[in-house]
């Protein structure tokens, strides 16, 4: 069964065929980093302006390095949400317009179920339940899924996403954007012992999270060190607040596979790709004796073999979307099965 | 791309005007007979067109690899509207391998305005631009004839004057965006046609020609007339 994937929910324009949900044949990427950077920050009217001019080249290259004719193709899936209405709806429309053109299923596939089921692209054997963290600029959410296609929403973040608490230290430290990967390596060079923030943990008995307080505690400490410090004393300063928002991520995912009795976790979204998070979890993921996966890191950030693969498992599922779908800004990812479907 | 068909006169051609909030499909079949459908009120443009595309096509035993080009209103005109119409051109033109023919929407206002026998030589469509603002293009007639003058620009309704290349009581204006600042032209001087809207089946007699001569982007190459910056 061969799945073309279509991702277009925020600043990455994204075309990728996958083979029975697990297989990719092909998966290409163009970021708009370069084109957002100088605003410090995703601009949602260049975002879609720029799904528009890249998609036809990207779907036409992805067949093409799949060797496939959209013939071979048994659905097309689409990211329906949650993101930028206007770069959805870019997406959305285009992916119409192949569907009604090859005559062709449309799936819409929910870009959060995407991140998780990226982790069957690389680990064919996973299969829920387990604990799904989805860490990214713009979602930071504990599942649990007890089946493909069923989530509970576990915890989610009560203000900013960890990603976007990256972005802004960044920012106020002249990093430029995205934050992530120069905060990920100069943290690396640095001590977080050095420089301490306390770990944000709304409430010890739930599974949410906070990374507002931190972003102001980082904002703070400069304050009080009389401006952006340079070289070791930066390095500290970002190793130490990198370790405070990992940290909290570890802590709370740790605790839902304890509370859920669930000995697997998929750690996904472009945060997963932080070295620090990686560290964490894995050497505390050890102790528990819970198997993490995190995808690598070009499965962690938007693409769309992971909207193929959950596309897939959806298909699978007896999914059909009608070209009446409607782009959606915000998409719950929780599913239950409703009363008397046999499925609750 | 398919191949040509043996005459442009039997050409079949889906065109699609979303610049307004008066979204419209039109079809013209092999007999030169062109069929419409317009959005409901209400209705979201995003969810009604390609259902409506495949319906209006279905209701003339028509599947979509019989289309040999689609037509495009370019706008300017509402970026969302426009993204509708566009996202889903690009795909289907891309999907079966014809041309995506795109035609400025405020030619649609002129068409009507012609069809009307409007007096005088001088016509500015205007399309609603939102934010205080109007889009507009000239026209002007020779003969029977109508031609665009200069290209599109966006405008104060105040200070549409300094756009005009004639005092403005020489100027009829029709489109959405005369409609909306109504008090405003008459005060200028304009001599106004109320409820004009872009339609789709105003591009389809510029999209066959443009068929007819080749002229048409490669579909990577389509994209709206925005007029503004996206960070404006």
């Amino acid at each position: 069964m061969l799945v073309l994937g279509i991702e277009s929910s925020c600043d990455e324009t994204a075309a990728a065929v996958v083979r029975d949900g697990r297989e990719i044949l092909s998966s290409v990427v163009h970021s708009q980093v370069r084109e957002h950077a100088a605003f410090g920050g995703v601009v949602p009217e260049i975002a879609a302006r720029n799904h528009l001019m890249w998609l036809p080249p990207l779907v036409r290259e992805a067949l093409a390095r799949a060797k496939i004719s959209h013939g071979d193709l048994a659905c097309i899936a689409v990211t329906r949400g949650p993101g930028l209405i206007g770069a959805l709806l870019t997406g959305v429309q285009f992916a119409k317009g192949l569907s009604l053109a090859w005559n062709c299923p449309l799936v819409g596939v929910n870009h959060l179920e995407g991140h998780l089921a990226a982790a069957r692209l690389e680990h064919p054997d996973i299969e829920p339940p387990f604990i799904g963290l989805v860490v990214s600029g713009g979602h930071t959410s504990l599942y649990r899924a007890r089946e493909w296609g069923e989530y509970d929403l576990l915890g989610s973040t009560r203000d900013d996403a960890a990603g976007e608490a990256f972005d802004k230290v960044a920012k106020v430290c002249g990093l430029g954007y995205p934050g992530g990967a120069v905060v990920d390596r100069l943290a690396r060079q640095g001590d977080p012992a050095r420089v301490k923030f306390r770990r944000p943990m709304p409430g010890k008995d739930n599974l949410e999270f906070s990374f507002s307080g931190l972003k102001t505690a980082v904002i703070t400490r400069i304050g009080e060190m009389g401006g952006v410090p340079a070289g070791d004393e930066l390095n500290h300063l970002l190793a130490g607040f990198q370790d405070a928002a990992a940290g909290a991520l570890v802590k709370k995912t740790l605790a839902a596979a304890r509370i859920t009795g669930l000995k697997t976790a998929v750690v996904s979204g472009g945060v997963a790709c932080n070295s620090r998070l990686r560290e964490l979890m894995l050497a505390g993921a050890d102790k528990s004796g819970v198997r993490v996966i995190f995808p690598s890191p070009a499965l962690c950030a938007d693409n769309a073999a992971m909207i193929a693969a959950a596309g897939s498992i959806a298909f699978e599922r007896g999914r059909r979307d009608t070209l009446s779908m409607a782009a959606a800004a915000r998409l719950p990812l929780e599913y239950r099965p409703a009363a008397g479907s046999g499925l609750a | 791309m398919t191949a040509r068909p043996a005459a442009i006169s039997r050409a079949i051609v889906l065109a699609l005007e979303t610049a307004t909030p008066v979204v419209s499909l039109a079809l013209r079949t092999a007999d030169g007979v062109i069929h419409e459908n317009m959005q409901p009120p209400g209705a979201q443009a995003s969810e009604w067109l390609a259902p409506a595309a495949q319906l209006l096509l279905a209701g003339q035993g028509l599947k979509p690899r019989d289309l040999h080009a689609l037509a495009v209103g370019a706008g300017p005109g509402a970026f969302t509207g426009l993204r509708v119409g566009y996202g889903f051109a690009k795909g289907l033109a891309l999907g079966l391998e014809i041309p995506l023919i795109e035609i400025p929407s405020p030619l649609s206002i002129m068409t009507q305005a012609a069809e009307q026998g409007i007096p005088g030589v001088r016509l500015v469509a205007l399309l609603d631009a939102r934010r205080g603002e109007v889009y507009g293009q000239r026209y002007h007639r020779e003969g029977a004839r109508w031609f665009a003058s200069g290209g599109p620009f966006a405008a104060k309704p105040d200070s549409l004057a300094e756009h005009l290349t004639s005092p403005a009581d020489q100027w009829m204006a029709a489109g959405s965006g005369a409609d909306v600042w109504s008090d405003v032209f008459r005060r200028l001087g304009l001599v106004l046609l109320p409820g004009v809207f872009p339609r789709a089946r105003d591009l389809i007699a510029p999209a066959l020609e443009s068929l007819a001569a080749g002229a048409f982007r490669p579909v990577d190459q389509c994209e709206p007339v925005y007029l503004r910056s996206p960070v404006d």
